[in-house]
Formats: structure tokens, sequence, C-alpha cells
């Protein structure tokens, strides 16, 4: 049978179509099991006041050279609330926001940015697990490489918060 | 004695006892302090520090937690060692005297007196250690504090603002 080039076209088309449909339901990348787990950083000893306020007063002094206006708070490695402060006229919604990434990065052990960022490519699942924040600026505090806590900024845009909470966090190493 | 005399005494001892009965099972008023301007971090910050000062002179560990008039958290600190359950407490306490405009002691003697009332408002805490903050006689927030002497605590924190 001589099929017209027109058909030939559309039902190669077709059959292209249908196998790359074929292709992408045989590759799910949750299917893929990695050799080592994700964010498998060891527990250190929970943070000091003195250091959360540290943190919380450098992630400040950020946002007042900004003009910015900022909830931050920071847990210890177990999620527990050590120290929080409210600058004036920050957001009241943005209260809890900056506990919830706080205590999200701690206990996760990474940064909020992860969550946002997996959220953002299509992994919906992460937003049925209790605990999780889909917004940036949640940063765990690590010192030699242990986990003793995070640190959660919120009252601007995620990128915003995040530049705060990144100078609050270098103030640990 | 003549029975005249008797009996109105009788009757009188039962309309005082009544009259007491009935004056303690009505709620007070609730205080009439207006709210002013809510605390700023500034002013948050010398509370808390002045609290913190008194715990150590206790030699205690306690969590400080300082509230705007609405409730809302504006700054608090929990001091190494203190105990978990401190977080919440502390945070709550404030939040009951600044809703209620009152000390959260007040809940606390009332209960014990048998008015168990103040158990189902929800935000009422009947624990010491919930002190509103006066500035020029009006509220500005509370502070809250829990892990050890209460209310000498909180008291020292809304004292460093007047």
């Amino acid at each position: 049978m001589q099929l017209t080039s027109a058909v030939q076209a559309v039902l190669a088309a077709v059959l292209a179509a249908f196998a790359l449909g074929v292709a992408a339901q045989q590759q799910n990348p949750l299917d893929v099991v990695p050799d080592k787990m994700p964010a498998d950083i060891p527990y250190g000893a929970p943070i000091s006041l003195d250091r959360a306020q540290a943190a919380i007063n450098a992630a400040v002094a950020e946002s007042k050279k900004r003009g910015w206006k900022f909830n931050v708070a920071a847990v210890d490695s177990g999620g527990n609330l050590v120290a929080f402060a409210r600058m004036d006229g920050a957001q009241i919604g943005s209260i809890v926001i900056a506990e919830h990434k706080a205590r999200a990065a701690a206990i996760f052990r990474r940064e909020t940015k992860a969550f946002e960022a997996g959220i953002q490519a299509g992994n919906n699942y992460l937003i049925t697990l209790d605990g999780v924040i889909g917004s940036r600026g949640g940063i765990p505090l690590l010192e030699g490489g242990k986990l003793i806590g995070a640190i959660g900024c919120s009252g601007g845009t995620g990128a915003q918060d995040e530049v705060a909470c990144k100078a609050g966090a270098a103030t640990v190493k | 004695m003549p029975k005249t005399l008797f009996t109105s005494l009788v009757l009188g001892a039962a309309l005082f006892i009544a009259t007491e009965v009935w004056s303690q099972q009505q709620p007070p008023i609730p205080p009439t302090t207006a709210y002013g301007t809510p605390i700023t971090l500034e002013q948050a910050k010398k509370v808390a520090d002045a609290a913190e000062a008194e715990a150590r002179k206790r030699n205690m560990n306690m969590a400080i937690a300082v509230v705007e008039p609405s409730g809302d958290l504006v700054y608090f600190r929990r001091m190494d060692g203190t105990q978990y359950a401190s977080i919440k407490i502390a945070q709550e306490k404030a939040i009951s005297a600044a809703l209620f405009r009152r000390s959260s002691k007040d809940f606390l003697d009332r209960v014990a007196k048998g008015d168990l009332s103040p158990m189902s408002l929800r935000g009422a805490v009947a624990s010491a250690g919930g002190i509103p903050i006066l500035v020029n006689g009006k509220i500005i927030g509370a502070i809250g504090v829990s892990g050890g002497a209460d209310d000498p605590v909180a008291q020292a924190g809304a004292n460093a603002v007047k």
C-alpha cells in the first residue's frame, strides 16, 4: 500500500510520541536506589543560647543593612526552639513560618530550599510529609560537620529570607 | 437569748454566708487597662535580660517569652539546660497575660479557691509566671517564664521597662 507523504509524516509522529510516552513512563526517578543516604549528617551537641543568639543577631544585622524586617528563629539539633526575634514591623504571619523553616532544616538536616526545589520539580509527595516547608530560608547550623541546630528566617520573599539566614548560619562553622 | 434575737442572728449569718458564696462564684470583672503600642524588639530584649539576670541570681534555667498585646511572639530565649516543656509553657503564659490583661497567677488563685471556670477558657493559663508589661500605664505586651521561680523572674522582667 502506498501511503501519501502526509499520512506517512503523521504516522511517524504518532509512533514517535508513543515511543516517548512509553519511555517516560519507564523512568520514574524515585525508583532509583542510590548507594548513599542523602543528608546523612551526624548530630552534635545542641546549640547553646549564646551561639543561637549570635546567629540570630547576624541575620538581623544583615536584614537591617538592606532595610528588611524579618522574623528569625533558631532551634537546636532536636528542632526545639532556643531563641527567636521579631524585628519591628516584621510580618505577623511570618512568625510561625520562621520557626517552621528552622525546625524543618534541623529535623531533615538540609536547607529548606531542597523542599522548595523538589516541589517545583514536580515531587509533590514532599508536601505530604509532616514538618516539611516548601520555601527556602531554613539553614542547618553545622559545627565541624555536625548538626547542632538550625536557623530560619521569614518576612520577605524566600530569596530574601535565605540571604539573611545565610548570614546567620555563617556564624557557626 | 430572746428567741427573736437568736432567729435574726441565724438569719443574718445565713444571709452573710450566702452572699459570700454567691460573690465568689461570680467571675471578677476583667481589668480595664488599655493596650498601648506593641512592644519593640529593643524593649523586649531589655525585659528578657532582666528576667534572665533574676533567674541566674536564683540559679535557675528558664525559658523566657515576650509577646505583644495580640499574643504574637516578639522575643524568646531558652537558657541552656531548661526543661523542654518550658519552651511552650513560657509562651502560653505570656499569651495568657496579654490576652486577659492580668497575671496568669490570677487564674491560678481562682482555681485554687475552687473556681475552675478559667480552665475552660482557651488561652488562659492557671499557673504563675505570665505578667503584662506596662509602659505609661498601658499594656504593650507580656512576659511569660517557665522552669523555675516563675513570678519573681517574670516580675523582674516586666519591671525593666516603664
